[in-house]
């Protein structure tokens, strides 16, 4: 089946090719049209076929996998294209994989070979053993530039203390690449086998608006057909990480001391298993309801028990839902009973269906007017498909069952 | 004016030389294609308009040539105090039926109908920024004149204010070792100018500050001959130039007695009595002791090199320079110390970013990096002092110029993705330069740099006499590892 329409959406004119390819997979093609700049670019966004076990912690785990993988993408990449002026990243969102390589559209050839050969590269293999053990000492070093920061040194503590040890992939310094090491390289791998053996693939072409041609690549089709065969089923892994591998100790609640500070910080995260079949794009979708018009009913609630409110805004990280929100040293204990109180009277209470309509209604537009850039839209339009409104409301009474909380507090000293 | 402020210049460029031939100017350049319609308003206000049919939304923005360093020496701060006033001071009637109706509501009421709204006070410019769909356009030019007409805050409300920006003072510095290290290096590199002070000001200042002194700022920065309005998208340039004229043209301050307006024909540009900063003779280290952060990770630094305003053609050099030795993933800093596989004897950086900023008057190329836990920076200055002797020796080749100036004009042309962005770049061309018709020249500079330029810049920038080194370094390992979370 193939069909071609032309669509006009205000900000730009959109051709759109969708082409069905055998079985369940299927190759969609936009062509997004620059109003100014005479730039273009080049995205290709796959869903990886991730492998659910049913353990709440596995699906975090694989995230994390994910995260570290497209660090080694991302690093594979640069030293291919930045000689050559032109910028290139692979990124995870709303449950997709999309890789993107920018540059003036009269090097589409050069650019495109680079990508399709970029969409197909065994990265592990291709980087080696050395540059992938020392790339993972890097990046463990990285990390402690945010351990460091107040805002991202938070979220990482909260979201450690949400994971459990299980997650972490820390490697110990100065270790050859031992047992340990090569288990952490076989997550790697069992993460590229899911991602490369995709089941539907997005084209997005970010083009002059003079240049109206919008047909799909023709390798496109054989990429995904050849996704299928080579891609071997992931090997069975042992989750028990090994004992070379380095734990942060981390209490069920922890505290971070901040001598500057004269506020306490809190920062509280809750269980939301996404293994159980949630997108992140609906649990998106949740936090963005809870940072918008619902915390106003947490807020409420902390100003009906403490007196004062302060801002309190709400995100998804690694698959856990975060709330974040400060108040002074004295009212802490009040302000932690009111935040679980509020939190479980969100889901004790359901919304009416008017007020679910409008709370959606909130979301889509304030998404919609997130959209700055041709850019920031074929991000949206990519993602648009992973929304599930009825598991947004599953997701709101599981967060009322307050389900493994996890508190880190920062301010200027320990609370009693 | 951070860190493409050169590439705002290059399309600057093209904007001037629409200006300079009359109120209507077809722009082809770089493959960029747009029409700049522009206007002098009796008052003297500028109101620049660029339609472009396929943009949903419309950016409308008002600039002023005002911020921190049109400030009083003891009366800092009040930039963002002025800024927060005039945000409230809605002439109600000219906004809403309902007299009473308060600042939130107005705004609520436009954000209800998508209208997105911000504004912010930096060094040398102030801006008010909306987004909208063009339906709103009116109400948007309604609210936004309205705060220009009469200024008036209750002893309440600016006490409120004051407390607000104190507050303010302390979530930016609060555990945010960035803003405490970029705020030394200014304070470190510059000792008479105001790019020393910090853009929130002083604590002790702002509490000493009185009703008058924001009056006074008010009247003495935010002049309609300091301000421009600019409109970017799906707009009819007429219509919108009228519209302008009509709620901007006569009524600007117009309550103000006799006496204030003849005080503000009467008082002198204070950018016109602002000196530049003396050339820098010695090497500047300054220490800072941390007690909070630095628990896993080594010494932070900032570097400042003293280099030209954004008036010099210099700055383009400049900005070459910055971009081959510093920024960019293919620098060479970036290949040295970022790389993944390290060279023996190297040492090897957590994070590393560099600005070339060329303001309003003499700018600096400021290279931050985070070292490795227990390294201390006098471990790693040999190296930095060994990449920046290369570049002073043995130059820079053809392919890194061409490489660093594909990489500026990709930048330049990301302005250009939103209606936004190009408003935003006209704001700041207009804000800093004040006039366009210089930049051909510039142009022409800017494209024809050859290596031999770079090198010999290199040897004046990065003379050991023009740097400032800013360290952070733990106080002890004793107060830096407290904590269940570390």
């Amino acid at each position: 089946m193939r069909f071609h329409k032309s669509l006009k959406l205000g900000l730009v004119c959109l051709a759109l090719t969708s082409t069905a390819i055998a079985g369940s997979s299927k190759v969609t093609c936009l062509k997004l049209l620059e109003p100014l700049s005479p730039q273009a670019e080049w995205m290709v966004s796959v869903k990886p076929n991730l492998h659910h076990s049913g353990d709440d912690s596995l699906a975090s785990e694989s995230n994390r996998m994910l995260w570290v993988w497209l660090q080694l993408q991302n690093r594979y990449i640069k030293e291919k294209v930045s000689e050559k002026g032109l910028i290139a990243q692979a990124r995870a969102h709303s449950g997709r994989v999309t890789y993107s390589i920018r540059g003036h559209f009269s090097d589409e050839k050069e650019i495109t070979d680079i990508l399709w050969a970029w969409l197909q590269v065994d990265v592990i293999k291709e980087l080696g053993e050395k540059k992938l053990e020392q790339i993972l000492k890097n990046l463990q070093e990285e990390e402690d530039v945010i351990w460091d920061s107040a805002e991202l040194g938070a979220v990482a503590r909260l979201s450690r203390l949400l994971m459990g040890p299980q997650s972490s992939y820390e490697v110990a310094k100065d270790q050859p690449l031992t047992e340990g090491r090569a288990l952490l390289a076989q997550h790697l791998r069992d993460v590229q086998a899911q991602v490369l053996a995709f089941n539907d693939l997005i084209e997005v072409i970010i083009a002059p608006k003079h240049l109206q041609k919008a047909d799909c690549d023709p390798r496109l089709g054989e990429l995904v057909k050849e996704s299928k065969k080579t891609i071997e089923p992931a090997p069975a892994l042992q989750r028990q990480m090994p004992p070379v591998i380095k734990l942060r100790k981390l209490e069920k609640n922890a505290f971070w001391e901040m001598s500057t500070s004269t506020q306490m910080m809190i920062h509280l995260g809750v269980a939301v298993p996404s293994s159980k079949g949630v997108s992140e794009e609906t649990l998106a979708v949740v936090a963005s309801l809870l940072s918008s018009g619902l915390n106003s009913k947490l807020e409420e609630q902390v100003r009906k028990e403490v007196g004062v409110s302060y801002r309190i805004y709400a995100q998804i990280v690694d698959g856990f839902l975060m709330i974040h929100t400060s108040t002074r040293p004295e009212w802490l204990s009040k302000c932690l009973s009111a935040l679980e109180t509020g939190i479980k009277a969100l889901g004790a209470q359901p919304m009416s269906a008017a007020d679910w309509n409008n709370a959606l209604a909130l979301h889509d537009r304030s998404k919609l007017l997130s959209v700055e850039t041709v850019e920031d839209l074929a991000y949206v339009k990519i993602a648009a498909s992973g929304f599930d409104a009825l598991k947004a409301k599953q997701v709101f009474a599981e967060i009322a069952k307050y389900s493994r909380p996890r508190i880190l507090l920062v301010g200027p000293k320990p609370p009693k | 004016m951070k860190n493409s402020f050169r590439c705002f210049i290059l399309i600057g460029a093209a904007v001037g030389m629409a200006l300079l031939t009359g109120c209507r100017k077809e722009i082809k350049y770089l493959g960029v294609d747009f029409t700049i319609q522009h206007k002098v308003l009796k008052n003297k206000l500028t109101v620049l308009v660029v339609e472009v049919p396929e943009f949903r939304f419309v950016s409308y923005q008002t600039w002023i040539r005002a911020g921190s360093i049109d400030e009083n020496w003891d009366k800092t701060g009040i930039s963002q105090i002025a800024l927060n006033l005039l945000e409230r001071n809605l002439n109600q009637a000219d906004v809403a039926s309902d007299k009473e109706k308060s600042w939130e509501k107005v705004f609520t009421e436009l954000a209800e109908k998508g209208v997105q709204y911000q504004a912010q006070a930096g060094r040398e410019a102030t801006s008010f920024s909306y987004r909208l769909r063009p339906e709103n356009l009116p109400d948007v030019i309604a609210l936004d004149s309205s705060r220009f007409r009469s200024f008036s805050v209750s002893p309440i409300d600016f006490n409120g204010m004051k407390l607000l920006q104190l507050e303010d003072i302390r979530l930016r510095f609060d555990g945010n070792l960035d803003a405490k290290m970029q705020l030394a290096l200014w304070q470190s590199a510059y000792r008479v100018h105001p790019y020393s002070r910090p853009m929130v000001g002083y604590p002790q200042d702002i509490v000493g500050l009185k009703i008058e002194d924001a009056e006074e700022f008010i009247r003495r920065a935010y002049r309609p001959d300091y301000a421009t309005v600019i409109v970017v998208g799906p707009v009819k340039a007429s219509s919108v130039m009228t519209q302008i004229e009509n709620q901007y043209g006569d009524n600007w301050w117009k309550n103000l007695s006799k006496d204030q307006q003849q005080e503000r024909k009467s008082t002198k540009d204070h950018r016109s009595q602002l000196q530049d900063e003396p050339e820098q003779t010695e090497e500047l280290y300054l220490t800072l002791k941390e007690e909070a952060g630095l628990a896993k990770t080594g010494d932070r630094f900032a570097i400042g090199f003293r280099i030209a305003s954004a008036k010099e053609s210099e700055a383009f050099t400049a900005d070459v320079l910055n971009q081959i030795v510093f920024e960019g993933e293919a620098s060479r800093a970036s290949k040295r110390w970022l790389s993944d596989v390290s060279s023996p004897g190297t040492q090897r950086l957590l994070a590393l970013s560099s600005e070339s900023l060329t303001p309003m008057y003499s700018g600096l190329i400021t290279v931050y990096g985070v070292l490795p836990n227990g390294v201390k920076f006098s471990e790693f200055r040999p190296d930095f002092d060994l990449l920046l002797d290369e570049v002073q020796k043995k130059g820079v080749t053809e392919n890194e110029i061409s490489r660093a100036i594909r990489e500026l004009t990709h930048q330049l042309l990301d302005n250009l993705r939103s209606p936004a962005q190009l408003a935003r770049l006209l704001g700041t061309v207009f804000v800093t330069l004040g006039e366009f018709d210089s930049f051909q020249k510039d142009l022409e500079k800017y494209l024809s740099i050859t290596p031999k330029e770079v090198q010999d810049l290199s040897q004046k920038v990065f003379n050991p006499n023009n740097r400032t080194y800013v360290v952070m370094t733990p106080k002890s390992s004793a107060t830096t590892a407290k904590g269940s979370g570390q």
